[in-house]
């Protein structure tokens, strides 16, 4: 009895963290998917409404939840506040105060390569650095998604095989 | 402690610039009019037209560092948001002051797309003084007519106009359309004016003069209408096609006499055409003086 406890422990276990992982890819496309849309609203507001970045991050904020919400809220405090010397220092503040698992390694630098020239340009140039990250954030989205079928299988079925070779060893 | 008309500029400034400013004597920041800076030069202050080091016992450099900070926070980290204004080399700040700038011009097909390196900042200060167009709005509402006020300057041409509108929208009951294509008449921010201009009074915000005058026209059926510094041929065009169709005009112009007022060809063909029944001149002492405008040429 007790090893078949055993063995659907480390089944589940295994399985588990296949699935975890399952879970996080699929966060981590969720955010990119809502950084995307946040930029495409942040290009229509510049091209179109020539939106100040303090009132626009504020507007970002309303229309996006989670992690990405709370960070454009994030930025558009410390817009308003004005302790930054630029649009790119209040960027490297907000992302550095949010936690590390917030954005991706590659989404946080691509959000430093947009904050670098956020506000110096007029709509025209702005528009065309935004234009870059959306196709870069795309890039990142696409290859997350082809990864996410063949390595989130390849984790379970890992995980399961795994997990299996233990039960069958402990019997 | 601080002058409350002073909040919409500190908070564009510098932090040891706005330190500075607030340790001033309430008595001085209310003759408190600009803040120069220029880079590598200290920053200096001007009081009833005389500038002077702000900082005088622990004197205040401005660097490239303090004019960055100054564009970003006076443009809300947003060039682009005020790029048509920069190109003129201006910001409005909330409350009606303003930043002018020099620096390098950047230029495209012979026009002026912006500025880069920040060379110099001069941060006015915008002050309404209710009542100060008490004299010109008598000899209005005796005699309707359209008005040019000439002065050099810093002599207060804006703030008596900006009165002058307020008076005839809430004393006068007339209809008048501002058009502040510089922002510092009536100061609106987020739609809402900063500064009185009166509660008859639709105001359109950093728009061309020529455009500006077309669309109240258009739209607002205005029986004033009110415009900030004719300083080219195509303000002065505005005005003679808005003098034309039925709508009274409120203007200012850059002159240091009635002399020079007539001599410089956009205003003498101006007054040549007659539009402007009134004529008023502010002298740098701010004292007004008023003509009427038939045979000035």
């Amino acid at each position: 009895m007790l090893r078949m406890i055993g063995a659907m422990l480390v089944i589940s276990g295994a399985a588990g963290t296949g699935l975890g992982m399952s879970a996080y890819v699929r966060r981590s496309a969720a955010i990119l998917q809502q950084l995307i849309s946040s930029l495409e609203q942040m290009k229509s507001e510049i091209q179109f409404r020539r939106t100040p970045l303090p009132e626009l991050m504020r507007v970002l904020s309303v229309g996006a939840s989670g992690c990405v919400g709370a960070f454009w809220g994030l930025l558009a405090d410390e817009l308003y506040a004005g302790r930054s010397r630029s649009a790119a220092e209040a960027m490297r503040r907000c992302l550095a105060a949010r936690p590390a698992e917030a954005f991706s390694a590659p989404t946080r630098s691509e959000l430093l390569s947009l904050g670098a020239g956020l506000g110096s340009y007029d709509a025209d140039n702005q528009t065309r650095s935004i234009n870059l990250a959306l196709s870069r954030l795309g890039g990142l989205l696409g290859e997350l998604r082809a990864e996410q079928k063949a390595r989130v299988r390849s984790c379970c079925a890992l995980g399961v095989c795994a997990g299996l070779a233990l039960a069958i060893l402990m019997f | 402690m601080y002058d409350p008309i002073l909040a919409g500029l500190l908070r564009v400034l510098p932090p040891p610039v706005r330190e500075a400013v607030e340790a001033l004597p309430p008595e001085t920041q209310g003759r408190l009019e600009e803040l120069r800076l220029r880079r590598g030069g200290e920053i200096t202050a001007v009081f009833d037209g005389r500038e002077e080091p702000l900082s005088p016992l622990r004197p205040l450099k401005a660097g490239a560092e303090e004019l960055e900070y100054l564009l970003n926070a006076a443009t809300g980290y947003s060039v682009y948001a005020r790029s048509e204004t920069i190109r003129e080399g201006f910001v409005p700040l909330p409350g009606g002051h303003r930043v002018g700038l020099c620096g390098t011009a950047v230029m495209e097909r012979g026009s002026i797309v912006t500025l880069r390196d920040v060379s110099s900042a001069s941060v006015r200060v915008a002050r309404q003084f209710r009542g100060s167009a008490d004299e010109a709005y008598r000899a209005l509402a005796g005699r309707p007519a359209s008005f040019l006020l000439a002065g050099p300057p810093g002599s207060g041409k804006t703030t008596l106009l900006r009165d002058l509108v307020r008076q005839l929208s809430d004393r006068g009951g007339r209809r008048v359309g501002v058009v502040d294509s510089r922002g510092e008449i009536a100061a609106c921010e987020g739609g809402t004016p900063q500064l009185s201009v009166g509660r008859h009074t639709d105001v359109i915000s950093l728009c061309p003069k020529e455009q500006g005058v077309e669309i109240l026209l258009r739209a607002m059926r205005p029986d004033y209408i009110a415009v900030d510094e004719i300083t080219c041929a195509a303000d002065a065009e505005a005005m003679l096609r808005a003098g034309g169709c039925g709508a009274r005009l409120l203007a200012t112009a850059h002159a240091f006499s009635g002399e020079e007022l007539r001599r410089r060809p956009v205003y003498r063909r101006l007054l040549e055409s007659g539009i402007f029944g009134l004529i008023g001149y502010l002298d740098s002492e701010k004292r007004l003086t008023l003509e009427g405008g038939e045979g000035l040429c």
